[in-house]
């Protein structure tokens, strides 16, 4: 592409804002059909049982109850998800407080509730374990027949190992490690997931909050024993997801009692449920241990890790991702990465943005200072050693790193942070004032970028007669403005001006597959295919000109919208009477994402956190923040400086304050809701100062790359270290609360 | 046995309205459910998040802990009683050029909190904003767009007195 | 979180008659001033009343008066918000104004009473610290007839106070006799959050010598407190740094905190002589001192 881009790199605003600043948009909530029913979901009070009896007579009796789902009617319904166990609609053995255990659909949300108080169950309770280490032993309690760790060899962790690590380890001059602990985080969206399910005899209509439309098509295909063609899922708007809202029982519930009452059902989840039943960050306690020279090379890495997937979680959901990212953040010639992802009686966990990456890094970029210290050099210095840089292979799999701009991140960053004036030396304050210290810390890291991301997006593009686009996509928008960027993809493309294209998503009715919105994925690979389909239909265009006018290729042009025949504008509208159209499918679609690939985008990331503690109240004030990331190129910069800031808020939330809690004999859940789940408000929310980099990645469309993950990944190793710094002494534990910073200190 | 029914007498943006109640609807149900007026959110239904603010004789209130019988004789305005004869609000096009908003579930209720705070203040600092926001969560992470376009709005309806 | 219970809304037009519907419904019947408090709580359904009595018609009851002889009165139904905006109250009990701006959110602030919220008897209340430390005094209303109590007595425990049938009218704080200097800090999680830790601190000083001092605290104890082996470390004595220090240190034996999903134990007890300490001293700036 050569000359000025006209639509990319523009600031559009939001092309659903309107609907949103309005409160017009249509969340799944927002749906009233006639007719409608409201469903409510029964939770196990208990966190590991056998449901002995289940009795729904007198709940039945109650005038306004129309319909209710146990697993004794729902036998043998059964739904799969590649980021957990196989699931049944309804399980007899419920596995964590607030497990369903019966639906109701009534004609109030009132008649629901009463209904759910009159149900009878009798539970044989069986003995539960909250925490990995200890549900990892061979004679913890087994919340499946096959054991606890849901690896890929059921009872085995993931293994990966190259080099010789005993023989690194030997020879190092330098040896740290630390065990660290990291929380549950539930995703939080303000949207509590909800759908909307129709059944009207011949198709079913499905509002569902979801990221993965097109998989929840099939999951309620397969529980209603319908075809595709017969399941339409709609989801125009969605208030967030974070990777939280993917695949899940409540849009099969609602389906299910919809075509058994033949009426339109409502099942909308409380802020409780949400952050209950709806997914989570697993939890996890890493041992890492980092081998490294006197030069400065960081020459192994050992790091054996318990994730929490909770009740029906698996590897995939838990560490797969492991795989294709974590192992490139620096050269590790020679490493062991030994990982357990243990079921556990607490809700199922899930991948939330970023997933293992903020955690990894939050003990990994603790220990690459810890050698800088020993080593006496600066923390850039020692993760400008130990980098990969554009074109390395990597290991273990040998992937070709695509564009990695390490020193102009660095350099941006440490200017704009002003890190030098701050830097006064490892473990000692910036500043001290009264009992305030300030400290300065940085990592330097990477987002997703496999090929593998590029599989499955399918892009339609049409070009009308009036010189109009449309763009059809199965891509889902959750807040993340693909219905933006999408479509200026496609209008720079045909040098159409962006209010030419039309957007037609949100809807399995009538756009083309796409896995879902995952992973950093959707610009990357539903952008391909968009840019694609439009390359293809400009030559379908162009092909049908040469017919028309009897021309020959090199004779037509189409530039900016506009026909050009021998030099002479022609009106499309002389040259096609109806639109034409081009689709382009990128890769068939894969149950389990190809890992093993050539190429890796980058996505270089580079924070600096800049905090003040106060050593009497353990209180974290971050006073100054600096992200620098590579985008590749940015689509809408707005929508990326949206994305940037938001992942950063959700880093230092998890780095500062969030943390699910559970009682460790009950398993309930302490604090699931905004009360006691803090994240972050207006007023604490800090400043971010955000520099965006385009290296022009080559593989992706105008050379953009996702964003979505990049920018939590190293928050909290960022504001791990700038603590260290600030008061000298480590954190090994998030969220680094007042109480855990003061007993760090020895004061409580 | 509980009479739980009341008739109630509200104006909402603008048009009065008489609606038969359940004592223990909200007034959040209300206008979502009897209304159709679904702009106004439920995000927590505890009043921990905002999501449901509107206003009630200009001040902003957290709908899902009034009771509907409470808003007997009061004004409302919610969100879709912004804009004027189509035409939007300044801060609702402020909310858009600035890109104040990312999934946009927060925001119906930040702009009636917006609102309320230009009407009283109008031109409110920086922390003024903040402060005045603070129950009004986002978890895209808007916040720094939001204060811009609150700041933005402030200018542009000053400009024009 | 469930939807309400049914229920009947009552709307007594007088104090009296609010009381004698307590009276008539009693055990089934609760009193509604803002709903912030009680909505949730019976959405929860901690309790489910059959009879909602909202005092919003009375409307004596949320007014905010002052007089140089009287004092402040407060009725029981004035919003916080109205707390926040008096310029009575900012300029002569300036902690309570700025406990009244740590409070919730401008949302909550519109909606929850002052009545409401100390009727609540949340042991981490912003509001009842600075309260204590002015010696407010609370009117409750009966079929007996009003009574007039100090506020340091209307609590019995987290959730507990003393009424009897009775309603909440007024409180009442005294005029200032003489010049102090205040100071408030609650401690949360986030700038909005219920508290781990208030403390405010009045404080007299003459002659550079702590004339009079109240100290109160909440989030820390069963109910809010007044910290009086602390005070007593102090009254009398001269100010300086180890006065203070001692002081502060005493608060230890007024508290009784304990670990809940906000905090923790060892962090309440270390935290209280820190707040305490600090409040001192920025009691005593704001008089002008050293």
């Amino acid at each position: 592409m050569s000359g000025e881009l006209k639509v990319i790199g523009k600031p559009f605003p939001l092309r659903d804002a309107k609907e949103k600043v309005e409160g017009s948009a249509k969340y799944s909530a927002d749906i009233q059909l006639e007719n409608m029913l409201h469903a409510k979901i029964l939770g196990s009070p208990y966190p590991h049982a056998k449901i002995k009896k289940i009795d729904v007579s007198q709940a039945q009796k109650i005038k306004g109850v129309v319909e209710i789902l146990t697993h004794e009617n729902t036998a043998g319904i059964t739904y799969t998800s590649v980021e957990h166990k196989p699931m049944s609609v309804l399980e007899q053995q419920v596995r964590y407080v607030g497990g369903p255990v019966a639906v109701v659909a009534a004609e109030t949300e009132e008649i629901a509730d009463k209904a759910l108080e009159a149900i009878q169950v009798e539970y044989e309770e069986l003995p539960a374990v909250f925490d990995p280490v200890e549900a990892a032993k061979p004679d913890a309690p087994k919340l499946y027949p096959e054991g606890n760790i849901a690896d890929a060899v059921p009872g085995e962790p993931l293994c990966e190992k190259w080099g010789d690590v005993d023989k690194a380890f030997k020879e190092a001059d330098i040896v740290v490690e630390g065990t660290f602990k990291t929380p549950i985080q539930p995703v939080t969206p303000l949207e509590p997931r909800a759908s909307v399910a129709s059944w009207d005899g011949k198709v079913l209509s499905a509002w569902v909050s979801t990221q993965f439309p097109h998989r929840v098509k099939e999951d309620l295909a397969g529980v209603l024993g319908l075809p595709f063609s017969k399941i339409r899922v709609i989801s125009h708007f969605i208030g967030g997801g974070f990777g939280g809202k993917k695949q899940e029982e409540y849009p099969l519930m609602a389906a299910l009692l919809s075509v058994r009452t033949n009426r339109p059902v409502k099942l909308e989840y409380s802020r409780e449920e949400e952050t209950i039943v709806g997914r989570r960050r697993y939890s996890s306690v890493e041992k890492i241990k980092l081998a490294a020279k006197k030069d400065g090379t960081i020459t192994a890495i050992n790091f054996e890790t318990y994730y929490d997937v909770g009740a029906h979680g698996n590897f995939v959901g838990g560490s797969l991702g492991l795989l294709v990212s974590e192992f490139y953040v620096y050269k590790f010639e020679n490493a062991i990465f030994k990982v357990y992802d243990v079921n556990t009686n607490l809700p199922t966990a899930q991948p939330f943005r970023g997933v293992q990456f903020p955690a990894y890094l939050f003990g990994l970029e603790q220990l690459v200072d810890q050698v800088a210290e020993k080593l006496g050099i600066d923390p850039a210095e020692i993760r400008l050693k130990n980098t990969y840089r554009t074109g390395d292979k990597m290991y273990p799999y040998g992937a070709t790193l695509g564009n990695f701009p390490v020193e102009e991140l660095i350099e941006k960053g440490v200017k704009a942070s002003g890190f030098r004036n701050s830097w006064t030396g490892w473990g000692k304050p910036v500043k001290v004032e009264g009992s305030k210290r300030r400290g300065i810390g940085m990592v330097f890291t990477m987002g997703w970028g496999g090929d593998w991301m590029k599989q499955c997006s399918t892009a339609t593009v049409k070009i009308y007669p009036d010189a109009t686009a449309e763009l059809i996509t199965g891509a889902q928008d959750i807040g993340t403005g693909c219905n933006t960027t999408l479509p200026q993809i496609v209008a720079e493309e045909l040098g159409l001006p962006l209010d030419k294209v039309k957007l037609t998503a949100g809807d399995t009715g009538l756009t083309p597959d796409d896995w879902g919105a995952c992973g950093s994925r959707t610009l990357r690979s539903a952008g391909t295919a968009a840019h694609e389909a439009a390359k293809k239909v400009k030559a379908v265009l162009i092909n049908t000109a040469c017919l028309r006018l009897n021309a020959t290729r090199k004779d037509v042009e189409c530039k900016d919208g506009v026909l050009y025949v021998k030099g002479k504008k022609v009106q499309l509208s002389e040259v096609i009477k109806e639109p034409v159209s081009a689709a382009h499918k990128n890769a068939e679609l894969e149950t389990v994402a190809p890992l093993f690939d050539a190429h890796y985008m980058g996505g270089a990331t580079f924070h600096v956190a800049e905090v003040e503690v106060d050593i009497e109240t353990g209180e974290i004030t971050v006073l100054r923040y600096t992200a620098v990331e590579d985008v590749g190129r940015a689509i809408d910069p707005l929508i990326v400086e949206g994305q940037m800031y938001g992942g950063a808020l959700q880093g230092l939330g998890y780095s500062l304050r969030e943390e699910l809690l559970f009682d460790q004999k009950s398993g309930k859940p302490l604090n699931p809701n905004f009360l006691d789940y803090k994240i972050y408000d207006f007023q604490d929310a800090p400043n971010i100062q955000l520099i965006i980099v385009e290296s022009n990645e080559p593989t992706g469309p105008f050379g953009a790359m996702g964003v979505g993950e990049h920018c939590i990944n190293p928050v909290a190793g960022a504001v791990a270290n700038a603590v260290y710094n600030a008061i000298g002494t480590r954190l090994y534990e998030i969220p680094m609360s007042p109480e855990r910073v003061l007993k760090a200190l020895g004061k409580i | 046995m509980a009479n739980n029914k009341s008739i109630i007498n509200i104006n909402v943006n603008g048009i009065m309205h008489t609606i038969d109640v359940e004592n223990n609807w909200t007034l959040l149900k209300v206008l979502r459910d009897e209304m159709g007026l679904t702009g106004t959110k439920c995000g927590c239904d505890k009043g921990q998040c905002g999501a449901c603010t509107v206003l009630m004789n200009g001040k902003p209130i957290l709908s899902c802990l009034t009771l509907a019988v409470a808003a007997n004789e009061q004004e409302i305005t919610t969100i879709e009683g912004l804009a004027v004869g189509g035409n939007l609000h300044p801060l609702q096009e402020s909310f858009i050029e600035h890109h104040a908003l990312q999934c946009g579930f927060c925001t119906p209720g930040m702009i009636m909190s917006a609102k309320a705070l230009l009407d009283e203040n109008p031109r409110p600092s920086e922390e003024e904003i903040k402060y005045s926001l603070r129950g009004n969560l986002c978890r895209c992470g808007s916040y720094p767009k939001v204060v811009k376009a609150i700041q933005d709005t402030a200018k542009k309806m000053e400009a024009r007195e | 979180m469930k939807t309400l219970k049914e229920f009947n809304y009552l709307t007594p037009q007088t104090v009296a008659e609010a009381v004698s519907l307590l009276a008539k419904y009693k055990g089934e019947a609760t009193l509604i001033a803002g709903g912030t408090d009680l909505l949730v709580m019976m959405k929860e359904r901690t309790i489910t009343p059959k009879y909602v009595i909202t005092m919003k018609p009375i409307s004596a009851l949320s007014h905010l008066e002052w007089d140089e002889k009287e004092g402040l009165t407060i009725g029981a139904l004035a919003k916080v918000s109205t707390i926040l905006s008096s310029d009575v109250i900012k300029e002569k009990y300036p902690s309570l104004y700025e406990a009244a701006g740590a409070f919730g959110t401008t949302q909550v602030r519109n909606m929850a009473t002052i009545g409401g919220k100390i009727c609540r008897s949340s042991p981490s209340a912003d509001l009842v610290p600075p309260l204590l430390t002015f010696d407010a005094e609370v009117e409750l209303v009966g079929a007996k007839g009003a009574r007039v109590m100090p506020l340091e007595n209307f609590f019995l425990g987290p959730g507990e106070n003393v009424l009897d049938g009775e309603i909440l009218t007024k409180i009442k704080v005294p005029p200032p006799k003489n010049r102090y200097g205040t100071a408030f800090q609650k401690l949360g999680r986030s700038s909005e959050d219920l508290a781990k830790a208030n403390c405010a601190v009045r404080i007299v000083v003459t002659d550079g010598k702590c004339e009079d001092i109240r100290i109160a605290l909440g989030a820390v104890a069963p109910t809010p407190i007044r910290a009086k082996k602390a005070e007593q470390a102090l009254k009398g004595k001269e100010i300086n740094p180890n006065a203070i220090d001692e002081a502060a240190a005493k608060v230890a034996e007024d508290i009784a905190p304990i670990t809940d999903v906000r905090s923790n134990v060892e962090y309440r007890t270390y935290i209280s002589q820190i707040l305490v300490r600090r409040l001192i001293n920025e009691a005593i700036k704001r008089l002008g001192g050293s």
